[in-house]
């Protein structure tokens, strides 16, 4: 299906790649917005399935990749992901037909659309992640052993380098050493693959799913119509105005391949009495619910404030803050044992299996 | 040694066992039995165990909040009896968690794995007993002091009260006293050689049926550890044969007992050129073969000092300690600090204690010990009071009493001009005929058939060596000390004073 985005579908993408991981800096998500509505006001913005591309059409996964900087601590200069595709063309000898997020959340879901506008492709409405996972290698794509590379990484000061690389775990490192010396993030297409091969591993709707979500809570219904039909979209489950009582940095050791600070949050269910605790290393990678697994990684989890319906900020939760914890699931590949094995709760120094391991 | 298997639990562990080096974060309402311990390495682990089982979480286990969180909850689907973790792996949703599920949480701030071992040997054992006995064992061993064993036992049952009785008297005593009604565990020590029972004896706050039986085993396991350090103790007193010796040497010359009697003095703790306060203490039965009793009076002693530096050393009538004192120590301050801490047990003993006054010249142990004894010898007589020094008493002493010897002795302190004066049993037997005829100098003169003048110009030397025969209130010793001093005159014996 061939879907001509308008600038309501573009604020909306922005809500839902927010929602999908309850982003620490949102605003790097909402200036993407606002320059991607922009740009569409002299361009079309095309969202494709990957089924409507000829299969051997070759597709690229764009993403921003940062190891310590933000977009916000060193803006980029608009020709980056550009550059990254450009890249792709010429080591792959082989023009590029359409552009898919990296990772259908946060930052990353917003990219693709601003780069096929620059380049007048289509965004294909499918990603590897079906989520965002902190590492390149936990894709489906990887699960499906769709090489990597090659890579191309593009930095703020207008540096560029192609990885040819074909395992993801290699290229991890690889490209966590080059992210560093190009400035602490750089622009990335990487996945370089035919359509047809996105269209069989990797996650399809993922983009659409983005918008649909944002559509939702960015209306003007009730709070509680909010809470219900985002619950019905997703499958969700949900755990409804726990009131937040600790909050704990530097909760856990971190892990050296995956950069962030580890933290806690603990809330309290003030009917019940129920404990709840969620543990976040970006993303929420795992809740407890008196001390049981409600969710682990790769289970998607999200926050929305109880009064509002308003996506939550991990970085602006406070003591005393009323949320509701949001629980769905990820793709089906991931709750196979080698999708469980690449981004279970193992993969993040948890050592507990997926309440779906072994079960 | 326990008599019968006994079940271990978290509050019995707590207050004898492994978990006493634990912090509780939480105490579930119950008290559950202790069946096993775990130390988990893998969280899945506790999924296998036994209901009633201790969680640890191993270091190697990793850190955090949420692992806490996640052990209290299996802990909790297998029924655990607490969950043990590291000291800086919790925080306070933990703790909340914790309450939630009432289950019991530990943390600890070495490394878990000692506590796991410390409770399988509890367990091990079949009860927290049996490791207690064998941890009161070695550390009695250890222990030198009877204080030091009798802290031993108290800290096994959680600082209960323990103590040291002689004759229903308490002589020593260590740990917190409790409130409330008290069970009381009693073992005889030393019974044999004393000739009197003593005991060793533990409150416990009462219905408390499985710590008192604790109680009895600790205390059958301490009993020769102090009986031992009892002894001990006493291994520094002088032999009787050397302060036999005292008694008669002090009524030598002082330079002359320096030299011959250092070990005695050694004993005593004398020090050339410190102050000292002799104190005495003597008993109202003057039967011999009381040496037993020095092991007592020491320890009773040693509530005045704690320290053990002037401990009492028997001699013939009684013990005699010397006290060191700055010039400013004020001697009835010293009785009332004496009287306070061992009074009442004295009294019950049937014994008192006598303490000397001050004096300028340090070297005047004589008159000290002197002073000591008679002091002790009217706190005996009056019954009345357990302590008195000899301050307080002065020349009245002799009122108090009949013991010919201690009125000699009171003379001999209070009179010294008197005892040195060329005529000295001449001015004696005219204060006694004044006396005798209740001050009329008309018949005494004539009872002595000396001139008034005569018999007057010997009532004014009386007055200037210090006789009272003009004051009301201590004419009366007066008389009675001359009167004895005059019957002495009246012997042949040549020794001014007899050694009371």
């Amino acid at each position: 299906m061939i879907t001509r985005l308008i600038a309501d579908d573009i604020r909306h993408l922005g809500t839902g790649a927010h929602f999908l991981a309850c982003t620490i800096d949102p605003m790097s998500v909402f200036s993407y917005a606002d320059m991607i509505e922009e740009t569409m006001k002299e361009r079309r913005l095309m969202l494709v399935d990957a089924a409507d591309l000829a299969p051997d059409d070759l597709v690229v996964a764009v993403g921003m990749v940062s190891h310590g900087f933000t977009f916000a601590d060193m803006p980029p200069a608009g020709d980056e992901f550009v550059g990254c595709v450009e890249a792709i063309e010429a080591t792959m000898g082989q023009q590029v037909r359409g552009i898919y997020p990296l990772a259908a959340a946060s930052i990353n879901g917003m990219v693709p659309a601003m780069v096929a506008l620059q380049m007048s492709l289509p965004v294909i409405d499918a990603d590897p992640m079906g989520r965002v996972f902190p590492l390149i290698s936990q894709t489906t794509l990887n699960l499906a052993a769709i090489p990597i590379g090659p890579i191309a990484l593009m930095g703020v000061a207008g540096d560029r380098a192609v990885v040819e690389v074909g395992d993801a775990q290699r290229a991890e490192t690889l490209v966590r050493s080059l992210v560093t010396d190009l400035g602490g993030w750089a622009a990335t297409a990487m996945y370089p693959c035919a359509a047809a091969q996105l269209r069989q591993h990797g996650i399809p709707g993922s983009v659409s799913r983005m918008i649909r979500i944002g559509e939702v809570l960015d209306s003007d219904r009730p709070t509680r119509w909010k809470h219900q039909h985002i619950a019905r979209l997703l499958g969700a489950k949900r755990i409804t105005n726990v009131r937040v009582v600790d909050i704990e940095g530097a909760s856990r050791p971190s892990d050296v391949a995956v950069s962030a600070l580890p933290s806690s949050i603990s809330l309290v269910d003030e009917e019940s009495g129920q404990v709840v605790r969620l543990e976040i290393q970006n993303e929420i990678v795992l809740v407890l619910v008196d001390g049981g697994t409600a969710a682990a990684i790769p289970d998607i989890v999200s926050l929305v404030n109880t009064d509002d319906g308003t996506v939550v900020d991990l970085s602006d939760i406070r003591e005393g803050d009323a949320l509701d914890v949001v629980i769905f699931d990820a793709a089906p590949p991931w709750y196979r044992e080698d999708g469980l094995r690449l981004a279970g709760p193992r993969a993040f120094g948890i050592p507990l299996d997926h309440p779906r391991q072994g079960s | 040694m326990t008599g019968h298997p006994r079940h271990l639990d978290i509050a019995g562990s707590m207050a004898h066992g492994a978990l006493r080096e634990a912090t509780a974060l939480f105490l579930s309402e119950g008290n559950p039995e202790i069946s096993s311990v775990a130390l988990i390495t893998h969280l899945d682990e506790i999924h296998r165990l036994a209901p009633n089982s201790v969680v640890v979480l191993s270091s190697a286990l990793g850190s955090g909040g949420w692992l806490v969180s996640a052990a209290l909850r299996r802990a909790w689907e297998r029924r655990a009896s607490a969950v043990i973790v590291s000291g800086s792996e919790y925080s306070s949703s933990a703790t909340r968690l914790a309450d939630r599920l009432d289950i019991t949480l530990f943390a600890v701030e070495n490394d878990t794995s000692r506590i796991a071992l410390a409770l399988a040997t509890e367990i091990g054992a079949n009860s927290f007993a049996d490791t207690a006995l064998a941890r009161l064992a070695t550390a009695a061993a250890s222990a030198t002091t009877l204080t030091d064993v009798m802290l031993v036992v108290s800290a096994e049952l959680g600082g209960a009260e323990v103590l040291l009785e002689y004759d229903g008297v308490t002589l020593h005593t260590v740990g917190g006293t409790r409130r409330g009604p008290t069970d009381t565990v009693s073992t005889d020590v030393l019974s044999s050689s004393l000739g009197t029972r003593s005991t060793l004896t533990v409150k416990l706050p009462a219905a408390q049926q499985t710590r008192v039986e604790i109680a009895r085993s600790l205390l059958t396991v301490a009993r020769p550890a102090i009986e031992a350090a009892w002894l001990q103790g006493d291994q520094g007193t002088a032999s009787p044969a050397a302060l036999f010796t005292l008694d008669e040497a002090l009524a030598g010359p002082w330079s002359r007992f320096t030299d011959r009697h250092r070990d005695v003095l050694r004993h005593l703790g004398w020090r050339p050129g410190q102050h000292y306060v002799a104190v005495s203490i003597r008993r109202q039965s003057k039967a011999p073969g009381s040496s037993h009793l020095t092991s007592v009076v020491r320890l009773l002693w040693r509530a005045v000092d704690p320290r053990d530096k002037c401990a009492p050393v028997e001699t013939d009538t009684g013990w005699v300690a010397l006290l060191p004192v700055r010039e400013t120590e004020d001697t009835a301050a010293l009785a009332i600090r004496i009287r306070t801490r061992i009074g009442a047990a004295l009294q019950e003993l049937g014994m008192a204690a006598g303490l000397s006054g001050w004096r300028d010249d340090p070297d005047a142990l004589a008159p000290l010990i002197h002073e000591a004894r008679v002091a002790a010898a009217v706190a005996l007589s009056t019954r009345d009071r357990a302590v008195i020094a000899f301050p307080e008493l002065d020349l009245a002493a002799a009122a108090e009493l009949l013991d010919r010897p201690e009125i000699l002795l009171v003379a001999e302190l209070a009179l010294p001009h008197l005892m040195a004066h060329p005529d000295r049993d001449t001015i004696v037997e005219a204060v006694k005929a004044y006396l005798d005829h209740h001050g009329s100098v008309a018949l005494a003169a004539e009872s002595l058939t000396v001139h008034r003048n005569t018999l007057q110009a010997r009532l004014a030397k009386a007055r200037a060596v210090g006789i009272p025969i003009d004051d009301p209130d201590r004419i009366l010793a007066a008389h009675i000390v001359c009167s004895t001093l005059h019957r002495r005159a009246q012997a042949t014996s040549e020794n001014p004073i007899e050694n009371g």
